[in-house]
C-alpha cells in the first residue's frame, strides 16, 4: 500500500521548486530558455525542451523538478 | 477544494507585473512533467508546445490542422490532442483530462503552458492582484 506521507513529501520537493520559480528574476539565463528547477536551484537549462528533461532526469527523479520557461518580455496572449 | 497562491512578480519595461501561474503535472502516454502554467481567460484551451506534446507521447494528427490566432493576430497552426492535467496542492490532489491545442509553429514561444477555457472551465478563480493572491476553487 502506497504511503501517503510519501506523496506529501514529494510534493514538498516540487513546493520548493515552485517557491524558489516565484522568488527568481532568471537574471542569469537567456529569455525563453527552458530551465528545470529542483528545490532551489536551476539544474539543466537551454533552447531544446527535450535535452533540459533528459539532463535533469540524469541528476533527480522526473517526480522531483519542474520546468519552466524563462520569459523576461511582456505578453499579449 | 480552494487552492491559494501568490502571483509570480516579472519585470517588464522596467516595470513589475504579476501573473497567475501555478504548478501543475501535465500526463501523457509517456509520463508525467511537472511544468509552470500560466491562466488565460482570453484563450479558448491549454495550449502545449509541440515539444512537449510530443515529450508526453500525446496523440497527435499533424494532418490534421486548424488555424489559430493570438491576440497580436498572428497566425498560429494548431492540433487538437487531450492531455491529464494533476494539481498536488495543500495535501490536495485533482486530475482531469483537457482539450488542448498544440502549437505546430516552431517560431511560437509562447514563455509558459497556457491554461485556457478547457482548464478553466473546471474552477471557479479569485483573482486578487491588490493582494498579490490568487485563488483555485472547484
Amino acid at each position: 500500500m502506497a504511503n501517503p506521507a510519501f506523496g506529501f513529501i514529494m510534493a514538498n520537493v516540487l513546493d520548493k521548486g515552485f517557491d524558489f520559480f516565484l522568488k527568481s528574476d532568471f537574471s542569469g539565463f537567456e529569455d525563453g530558455e527552458w530551465v528545470a528547477i529542483h528545490k532551489d536551484r536551476v539544474i539543466s537549462h537551454g533552447r531544446s525542451l527535450k535535452t533540459v528533461v533528459e539532463q535533469a532526469k540524469g541528476l533527480v527523479p522526473p517526480s522531483d523538478f519542474l520546468v519552466s520557461r524563462v520569459k523576461k518580455t511582456a505578453s499579449f496572449l | 477544494m480552494n487552492l491559494g497562491y501568490n502571483f509570480k512578480r516579472i519585470k517588464v519595461s522596467g516595470i513589475t507585473v504579476q501573473e497567475p501561474v501555478i504548478l501543475s503535472a501535465l500526463l501523457g502516454p509517456s509520463g508525467k512533467l511537472n511544468v509552470t502554467a500560466i491562466l488565460d481567460t482570453g484563450s479558448d484551451f491549454v495550449l502545449l508546445p509541440l515539444e512537449m506534446a510530443e515529450l508526453l507521447g500525446l496523440e497527435l494528427e499533424k494532418t490534421k490542422t486548424e488555424k489559430a490566432k493570438t491576440y497580436a493576430g498572428e497566425p498560429l497552426t494548431t492540433t487538437q490532442s487531450t492531455v491529464k492535467v494533476q494539481i498536488n496542492k495543500d495535501r490536495e490532489k485533482i486530475e482531469f483530462s483537457c482539450k488542448c491545442a498544440v502549437s505546430l509553429n516552431p517560431s511560437a514561444q509562447h514563455e509558459y503552458i497556457i491554461f485556457g477555457a478547457s482548464f478553466l472551465q473546471h474552477f471557479r478563480i479569485l483573482l486578487d492582484y491588490p493582494k498579490n493572491r490568487f485563488h483555485i476553487k472547484s
